[in-house]
């Protein structure tokens, strides 16, 4: 009985094995595929910006596989959440790479969980692109593989001294920020634009990832009659010290970097966190077409307005898309030279092109301000210069 | 003044945990780590209740306690007890306790999500300004339930069936039994007393520092820290440590270095438990609870 049974069993192994592998090679040849391998944080505090990513990933996925957007290529994607956490992140690449076998990475959003990443792609020799990541010390390793679309902290540092100072006439400045990698890359990128700019820096105090109680500090900057406090951390933090400060009696000009630029922030900050001046790198409501166009296939899609990462993550896609077409390769190295070319595209963040670091040096950056439930426009610049 | 006065609030949060520890370990000898996660769920019920069912603070505030205290009784019966009849090592008991945090955590996550939620102020978050100084409604609130819930624990203790019950098992188990007390309830009745004054915490600090799924993991680590810096096991103990730590935290943040806050908060710990392990304001060991 069990012998025939045996017998049996082993013949639908054998024929369950066989359909699988012609199918594995029926795969191959038929169509060609891109793997793409996304890091971000999907859950725990900054959950709103990786799944905003995750979003704009899948719809910019979609629409370039139904209109042949790589060429011959079909672009398949793999999520996985690092929870803004340095040691999961380069977890999850790892696991990406090893086990999913991805071409390419698009990640993370945390600073210090890109600069994790980078070592594993860098050994594994893996194009990678942050569409989050602003930290200045990302493209300063001299690492080759990686690329980044979100707008350097150095040009965010610059832009928002220089508009304290030539138009709020702000003299005095103190500096909040978180105590990982993306917060002490920006105290040391707005201490250097402070200096350059003239601005006198009073007072420089941190907070680390997890606090809620910022009221210490804030008295320290109050007591050095800083002007202006400029936040450089995520938007649950941003809107706790701002209702603090409030709360304490500072009513100084905030100011913010783009990593702060969520709706949850003003949802989150309530009063507190009007006026506040922040530079971000796209606004849901630009009269731009190719933003209006995003918005409405966004708003289609997941009935919400993107955020700015999500439009940078929707970006990155299609830059990967053109180099793939271009290259007419999945292997690493022409994806990354088939990168370093990148030009001539037009799309919602800017007209992407990479510097010698993995910049993206032409991207738009807004200057932008908190009014009601909206981010508002005051002026837009450009990162080249 | 102004650390000091900031130091406050927080020190009667940090109190009110701290007592939950001191009170679970005392009266059933277990370190109960799924505290600062009742913390959380308070939090969460409370803001549930007020801001999609639109009820006001007060019954929230004692209906979220009821439910919470209910939730630890549930874990004393699901996990202390069963436990305990196969006469688990301690140890045993404690890793379990932390399963029911990362479990608590997780039912979080997955029904209130990810994100951080606003708990609007039932007294509004507007400034007092009193010369230097300023000082919010809501900071006021805090230290008063605070030390009204400390003060209805210490009444339920000294002056109810259930509490005497509670302390007699806290000063010898063995006899306890003998004399005919049910250590099975009295453990229930600890565990709900604690899970209860972990969400009274939660709620008071709901409004301060937003509602999320993994709030109570800090609180619960320094309500700890407080509880052993104090005295673990101690009433008086645990709320001058709760208090100590929170004023010290707001001094070092200021005065020292932020972001070497938390650092010198758990290097006192250490010398704490190095030099004065029975805690920084108990003379002696004697009663307990």
């Amino acid at each position: 009985m069990l012998k025939k049974y045996a017998k049996l069993i082993g013949i639908i192994i054998m024929l369950v094995m066989m359909v699988v592998s012609v199918a594995g090679c029926g795969g191959n040849t038929a169509a060609k595929t891109i793997k793409i391998g996304v890091v971000g944080p999907e859950s725990g505090g900054a959950a709103q910006l990786g799944q905003g990513q995750r979003k704009a990933i899948q719809l910019a996925v979609d629409e370039i596989n139904a209109k042949k957007g790589a060429g011959e290529y079909k672009l398949e994607v793999f999520f996985e959440d690092d929870e803004g956490n340095p040691t999961k992140s380069a977890s999850a690449t790892n696991k990406l790479i090893q086990q999913s076998k991805v071409n390419i990475i698009i990640g993370a959003i945390h600073s210090s969980a890109t600069l994790a990443d980078m070592v594993v792609t860098g050994r594994a020799g893996i194009p990678q692109i942050t569409a989050g990541s602003t930290g200045s010390s990302i493209t300063e390793q001299g690492n080759k593989w990686l690329f980044r679309t979100a707008v350097n902290d150095e040009f965010q540092a610059n832009a928002l001294i220089k508009y304290a100072k030539e138009v709020k006439g702000i003299a005095k400045i103190a500096t909040f920020t978180a105590a990982d990698d993306y917060g002490q890359s920006g105290a040391k990128l707005l201490a250097a634009a402070a200096k350059k700019q003239g601005v006198e820096l009073v007072a420089n105090p941190t907070y680390n990832n997890g606090d809620k109680d910022f009221k210490p500090q804030l008295l320290t900057i109050k007591e050095q009659g800083a002007q202006a406090i400029f936040m450089w951390g995520l938007y649950t933090d941003a809107a706790l010290i701002a209702k603090q400060s409030r709360q304490l009696g500072v009513n100084v000009q905030l100011f913010g970097a783009s990593g702060m630029a969520a709706l949850k922030l003003i949802e989150l900050g309530g009063d507190a966190v009007q006026g506040l001046i922040l530079t971000q790198t796209f606004l849901p409501d630009s009269k731009d077409a190719k933003v209006k166009e995003f918005v409405t296939k966004y708003k289609a899609k997941y009935q919400e307005n993107p955020i700015p990462h999500a439009a940078q993550a929707y970006d990155t896609v299609y830059i990967i898309a053109a180099a793939v077409k271009k290259a007419n390769s999945t292997k690493p190295e022409d994806l990354r030279t088939a990168l370093t070319k990148t030009a001539g595209l037009k799309l919602v963040t800017g007209e992407p092109k990479f510097s010698n670091r993995g910049d993206d040096i032409g991207k738009y950056l807004l200057i932008t301000t908190i009014k009601g439930p909206n981010f508002e426009l005051i002026k837009t610049v450009n990162t080249a210069n | 003044m102004q650390y000091f006065l900031n130091g406050l609030p927080i020190g009667a949060i940090y109190a009110v945990v701290a007592l939950s520890y001191s009170l679970i370990y005392t009266s059933s000898g277990v370190l109960n780590w799924s505290q600062g996660d009742m913390v959380m769920l308070g939090a969460y019920i409370g803001f549930t209740l007020t801001q999609v069912f639109h009820w006001s603070f007060t019954p929230a505030l004692l209906a979220s306690m009821v439910v919470v205290g209910l939730v630890g009784v549930i874990v004393q019966r699901l996990i202390l007890k069963p436990l305990r009849e196969r006469k688990a090592p301690p140890i045993n008991v404690v890793i379990a306790t932390l399963g029911v945090a990362i479990i608590t955590r997780n039912i979080a996550l997955a029904i209130w999500g990810p994100d951080a939620q606003v708990f609007p102020s039932p007294v509004g978050d507007k400034p007092l300004q009193l010369s230097m100084i300023s000082v919010t409604h809501q900071d006021i609130l805090v230290v008063c339930v605070g030390i009204l819930v400390m003060a209805i624990l210490q009444y339920f203790l000294k002056y109810t069936k259930e509490g005497k019950a509670l302390r007699a098992v806290a000063q010898d188990r063995r006899a306890a039994v003998l004399m005919g007390v049910d250590t099975q309830k009295s453990d229930a009745v600890a565990f709900a007393a604690s899970a209860a004054l972990g969400a009274s915490a939660g709620i008071l600090v709901a409004p301060i520092f937003f509602v999320t799924f993994n709030m109570g993991a800090g609180i619960g680590l320094k309500g700890f820290v407080a509880a052993v810096i104090g005295g673990l096991g101690s009433i008086p103990g645990s709320i001058a440590g709760g208090f100590f730590l929170g004023t010290l935290e707001s001094l070092a943040g200021g005065q020292i270095s932020s972001g070497y806050r938390d650092a010198i908060t758990f290097a006192l710990l250490i010398l704490v438990l190095w030099l004065k392990p029975s805690g920084l304001f108990i003379t002696k060991s004697r009663q307990k609870v």
